[in-house]
C-alpha cells in the first residue's frame, strides 16, 4: 500500500502551524473543515454533533501537532476524525443514545441539494457502512485510493470493490 | 478532487452527473472557524512566585546571619574575657581574619587593661592597632594610660624591666 506524500497547500500550513504560526491552524481549519463536516454527516452524525467533533478533531490536531510526521494532512484530520466518530459512537451506545442516520428522516438543516443530490443522498444512506464511507470518502475527502485504503486500514483492491459495489447499488437507484 | 475516483464513478454511473451532483459543501453550521486554545500561560505568575520566595529566602537568610554573627560575635567576646588564656589566645588569633566591631574593640581594650596575661594584652592591642586605634588622635595613649593601672601589667613591665636592665 503507497500513501501519497506530495506535499498540498495545507501540509504547508501544518508545518507553518507546527513551527508556530498561529493563524495557519486557522486557515486550515478554513481549508479542510467542509470536507470534515460533510465526511462526519454522511458517517451519521447530527449536525451539532459534527460541529462539536470537528472542534475537537481540529483542537487534538492543535494539541497534537508536534508529533504529525509529515505523511499528508489531509489523511491524518481524516484519520483523527475518523477515530473521534467511532469513539463519539462508543461512547453513545454505552450511554444509551444512538447517532441519528443520515438517511430516512433527514435534519432539515441538511443543505438542500438539487433533486439528484437528494436521490443520492436517500440512497447513499441506504447502503453498508463500510461502502458508504467508501463512497463519500472518494468524493468529498481528496484522498487517493491508496490513501482511503490507508485510512480505512484495507487494500486498495477492497476499496475499488467497496466503491464498485456501492456505485453499482446507487446507479440502479438512480432515475434514468 | 482525485482523478482516479471520479474516473471510477463516471465509468460506473456513465457520467459525472452524479459526481458533480454530490458536491456535498455543506459548511459547517455552527463554528466558523477554528479557535486554537488560549495558551495557559504561567510564566508571570511563575515569575512572581519565584521572587517572592527568593526574598523571603534571602530575608530567613539574612536574619539567621544577622543572628548567627551575633551568636559568633558573642562567643567571642566571652572567649577573650575568659580565665582560659590559651582560648582567649585563639580567639585573638580568630579576630586577625576579620573586621572589628565596635563591641569587639571595646572588648579587646578591655583585655589591655585588664587582662593579667601579658601575651593577651600584645595581642589585644597589636589587634587594635592594627584597627586603626594609632591613627585615632589621643585613643591610644589614653588606652596605655589605662592600662598603667592593670597590676600584671606593670608586673610584667617591671620584670621585662628587670630581665632587661641584668
Amino acid at each position: 500500500m503507497t500513501v501519497s506524500t506530495a506535499q498540498t497547500p495545507e501540509d504547508h500550513l501544518m508545518r507553518s502551524a507546527i513551527s508556530g504560526d498561529d493563524r495557519a491552524m486557522e486557515r486550515l481549519y478554513g481549508r479542510l473543515s467542509p470536507a470534515l463536516y460533510n465526511y462526519l454527516r454522511r458517517l451519521g452524525c447530527r449536525a451539532d454533533d459534527a460541529d462539536d467533533l470537528l472542534q475537537s478533531v481540529f483542537l487534538s490536531a492543535w494539541r497534537s501537532r508536534e508529533s504529525y510526521r509529515g505523511t499528508g494532512i489531509r489523511l491524518w484530520l481524516f484519520t483523527i476524525t475518523r477515530n473521534a466518530y467511532f469513539s463519539f459512537v462508543r461512547k453513545r451506545s454505552e450511554s444509551g443514545d444512538a447517532a441519528d442516520p443520515v438517511g430516512g428522516d433527514r435534519p432539515d438543516e441538511m443543505l438542500e441539494a438539487d433533486d439528484l443530490g437528494r436521490v443520492l443522498e436517500r440512497q447513499l444512506a441506504k447502503l453498508p457502512d463500510d461502502t458508504r464511507e467508501a463512497l463519500v470518502l472518494s468524493r468529498i475527502s481528496g484522498l487517493s485510493i491508496a490513501d482511503i485504503a490507508g485510512l480505512l486500514e484495507t487494500s486498495e483492491a477492497n476499496i475499488r470493490v467497496r466503491l464498485h459495489r456501492g456505485l453499482t447499488q446507487l446507479k440502479a437507484e438512480l432515475p434514468r | 478532487m482525485n482523478q482516479e475516483s471520479k474516473k471510477l464513478w463516471r465509468d460506473a454511473l456513465g457520467s459525472d452527473a452524479a459526481w458533480d451532483a454530490m458536491r456535498f459543501e455543506e459548511p459547517p453550521p455552527l463554528a466558523a472557524s477554528f479557535s486554537r486554545p488560549e495558551r495557559k500561560t504561567y510564566r508571570p505568575w511563575a515569575i512572581a512566585a519565584s521572587c517572592a520566595a527568593l526574598a523571603v529566602s534571602i530575608a530567613v537568610n539574612v536574619l539567621l546571619f544577622n543572628e548567627l554573627s551575633a551568636t559568633r560575635s558573642d562567643y567571642l567576646l566571652a572567649s577573650l574575657n575568659t580565665e582560659s588564656s590559651p582560648m582567649r589566645l585563639a580567639t585573638l588569633d580568630t579576630l586577625r581574619r576579620q573586621k572589628l566591631s565596635d563591641d569587639m574593640q571595646s572588648a579587646l581594650k578591655d583585655v589591655v587593661r585588664y587582662s593579667s596575661d601579658p601575651n593577651a594584652q600584645l595581642a589585644a592591642l597589636e589587634l587594635l592597632l592594627g584597627a586603626g586605634l594609632s591613627s585615632r588622635q589621643g585613643a591610644l595613649d589614653k588606652l596605655l594610660d589605662e592600662t598603667r593601672d592593670n597590676a600584671a601589667f606593670l608586673r610584667a613591665a617591671t620584670s621585662d624591666t628587670k630581665t632587661e636592665s641584668t
